[in-house]
């Protein structure tokens, strides 16, 4: 099967589920016959906020039952997409010394660097104007030679995980949206090789979850033209 | 020594926090509401939990395992600890130590830098060992209840002081902490670890306190300005941090703290240890390190000279213990600066005469008699070199001593001038190597 008509299915998809908020960036390198067979998600986070923006009580207690929903989605959509994928989560309680040592950190990186980024498309701030104006491109995904770096501490995590793809995977809301992130590193280069944030309608149920992880997985998996 | 986790994660960091409050919330407890306990339990284990995830906190590490170490000998001598306490090092370079709920102490890797020894570390560990007994994060989350719901303060912050608002938000309130203090001495005086040590500890947070504002920071390197400008820009940066320096100093008392002002925890603490006999005011030293003090040196003898105003005996003691440099010589340090306060008080009433400090006066015997008449209040300093002086004869000093016999009497001409801080050594040392006093001696002489 060729897969052009594919891949504009999971982009129609992806354009119809997400309304206006997406935002993907990915290597050329990544796209250009070299996906991902194996990646690592590093404690994927769900992070549901009352009206004060502040996570308390009853609301932190419905986080931690949807991210365990959320942490077998990805499971199941990397699966789908035939990707290994290697979790470590505090909660599933399956870490060891590597994780406190140096996967927390890189997961700390990651996330900073992704704060840096998501910040400048001010595409959380104003979600509701249109999705061209807003990033000034028209395709939803963006290519790139060279990612955002990393530092280089995370390099003998690959030896150690078997494979270079380390990624994290969060959703949390803001102003009552909900948002999806997926970033992915490549550790032996030191730089991002992935990054998508996009804007989930409706409540994050598991049933409005599974399209969103399986496109999310397939866009970086696949090689799109 | 790398700050690594080593081996495998204590359950502790595995426990699922959901599953933890659930099984807490099962046990009864009548010091909260229920939906109060649910959410303080709740919040905790979260937190807990986030910490952990964050990487910062390592486990199996050389420094928690010190740590641990340490913790075991302050339970070995205190039964009332409770077992279930963890203890466990963070990445964290801010000198600094935390207790949380549930028995896990947190002890940042910056207290290792900043604290001298194992006696302060354990005056800390003894603090934060009480906020976890005494339930102060619990105690503190019902007064911030009782703050949200006192009809007069609904809202806090808005009708309450700026003082009061950040006692309700931290983490224990100043009134806690000072319990922690006194508390957490208790503990630490059972110990084997020295407390005059350990009652620095303060001291030590209090420098570090201090130093927050570089003076000494080279500012002409970090932007490159040209020669011409260098020393004016330098002169103006230290000028600034001075300024900010005393404009920070000034303004504490209005300026919010979560903890107790460090000179006044260091005053009450000092002050207890006196009160209770645990200084070396009274001679009676009732913690089991001086078993070791006992054994190194004759410390009974020592003392039972003391009691008995055997003064000139306990000067010597402590000569020889300053001569062998020892763990305790401040301590016999002490001892001799009373007796040679007594002494000299004793010339004064004209009962004893005849006092010679030392057989051959030299530059060390000269040293550690001016280190010890320097401890002395500044009102009795002046009189008891003078004293000194007269002592010593100008032919006991052997060669170099002059320097000091000199500095001495130029301290107590500065004295009697009323100059305070005066830097008189490096003057006389700079007069001295340039030989200066030679010359003078061998006038003398002649």
């Amino acid at each position: 099967m060729r897969a052009g008509p594919f891949i504009s299915t999971i982009l129609l998809c992806t354009l119809l589920s997400c309304d206006t908020g997406l935002y993907i960036t990915k290597s050329k390198h990544l796209n250009e016959g070299n996906a991902i067979d194996k990646i690592v998600s590093i404690e994927p986070v769900v992070s549901l906020l009352n009206k004060s923006n502040k996570e308390v009580g009853t609301r932190k207690v419905a986080s931690f039952l949807k991210e365990q929903e959320f942490t077998a989605s990805i499971a199941n959509a990397c699966k789908r997409n035939g990707i290994e994928l290697l979790l470590y989560d505090l909660d599933e309680g399956n870490v060891d010394a590597a994780y406190f040592n140096q996967l927390c950190r890189l997961k700390y990186e990651i996330n900073r660097q992704l704060g840096l980024q998501v910040e400048n498309t001010e595409l959380l701030e104003n979600e509701t104007r249109n999705l061209k104006t807003l990033l000034g491109f028209s395709a939803p995904v963006h290519y790139f030679d060279h990612g955002v770096e990393i530092q280089m501490d995370y390099l003998d995590l690959a030896e150690h995980y078997g494979t270079k793809y380390f990624s994290v995977q969060s959703l949390f809301t803001v102003k009552k949206n909900v948002f999806f992130i997926n970033a992915a590193v490549d550790v032996v280069h030191s730089e991002f090789v992935y990054t998508e944030v996009r804007r989930v309608v409706g409540t994050p149920s598991r049933k409005n979850l599974v399209p969103v992880l399986y496109d999310s997985f397939a866009i970086l998996k696949t090689e799109l033209r | 020594m790398q700050l690594n986790c080593v081996g495998i994660p204590p359950a502790e960091m595995l426990t699922n926090e959901l599953d933890k409050t659930k099984e807490e919330l099962r046990e009864k407890d009548n010091d909260l509401k229920r939906r109060d306990r649910k959410e303080f339990i709740l919040e905790s284990n979260f937190a807990l939990n986030d910490l952990f995830g964050t990487g910062l906190i390592c486990y199996g590490d050389p420094y928690t395992l010190h740590l641990e170490s340490m913790l075991e000998s302050i339970r070995s001598v205190n039964a009332e600890i409770p077992k279930d306490l963890h203890i466990y090092t963070t990445r964290i370079t801010d000198p600094n130590a935390f207790a949380w709920r549930d028995g896990n102490l947190f002890v940042n890797i910056g207290l290792f830098d900043l604290l001298d020894n194992d006696a302060q570390l354990a005056f800390v560990l003894c603090h934060e060992i009480i906020h976890y007994t005494n339930e102060h994060v619990k105690e503190q989350f019902i007064y911030r209840k009782e703050l949200e719901t006192t009809n007069d303060s609904k809202l806090l912050g808005d009708k309450l002081s700026a003082r009061e608002f950040q006692e309700a938000s931290n983490f224990y309130s100043q009134q806690l902490e000072t319990e922690a203090d006194i508390e957490g001495l208790k503990l630490f005086l059972n110990t084997h670890y020295n407390i005059q040590e350990g009652i620095k500890a303060l001291e030590r947070l209090k420098s570090h306190e201090n130093s927050s504002l570089h003076e000494d920071i080279r500012i002409y390197e970090l932007f490159g300005f040209s020669d011409k400008l260098k020393d004016s820009i330098q002169e103006n940066f230290t000028k600034l941090c001075r300024e900010i320096s005393s404009f920070i100093n000034s303004q504490q008392d209005s300026i919010p703290q979560s903890h107790p002002a460090l000179d006044y925890r260091i005053e009450y603490i000092n002050k207890y240890v006196l009160e209770h006999g645990f200084a070396t005011d009274t001679g009676l030293i009732l913690t089991p390190a001086y078993k070791q003090l006992k054994e190194s040196c004759s410390y009974d003898v020592f003392i039972s000279d003391y009691k008995n105003h055997n003064y000139e005996l306990v000067f010597y003691q402590g000569w020889v213990n300053h001569q062998k440099n020892t763990e305790y010589s401040d301590f016999f340090t002490e001892y001799a600066l009373r007796s040679f306060y007594y002494l000299m008080t004793s010339y004064d009433a004209g009962v004893k005469k005849n006092f010679v400090p030392f057989d051959s006066i030299g530059l060390a015997q000269v040293g550690y008699v001016l280190g010890v008449v320097m401890q002395m209040e500044d009102s009795k300093k002046e009189h008891h070199l003078a004293h000194f002086i007269e002592q010593i004869t100008f032919d006991e000093l052997e060669d170099g001593s002059y320097f000091f016999y000199c500095a001495l009497r130029d301290l107590i001409s500065k004295l009697e001038s009323s100059e305070p801080k005066i830097d008189w050594y490096q003057t006389y040392l700079d007069k001295y190597i340039s030989g200066q006093y030679v010359l003078l001696a061998k006038n003398r002489l002649k």
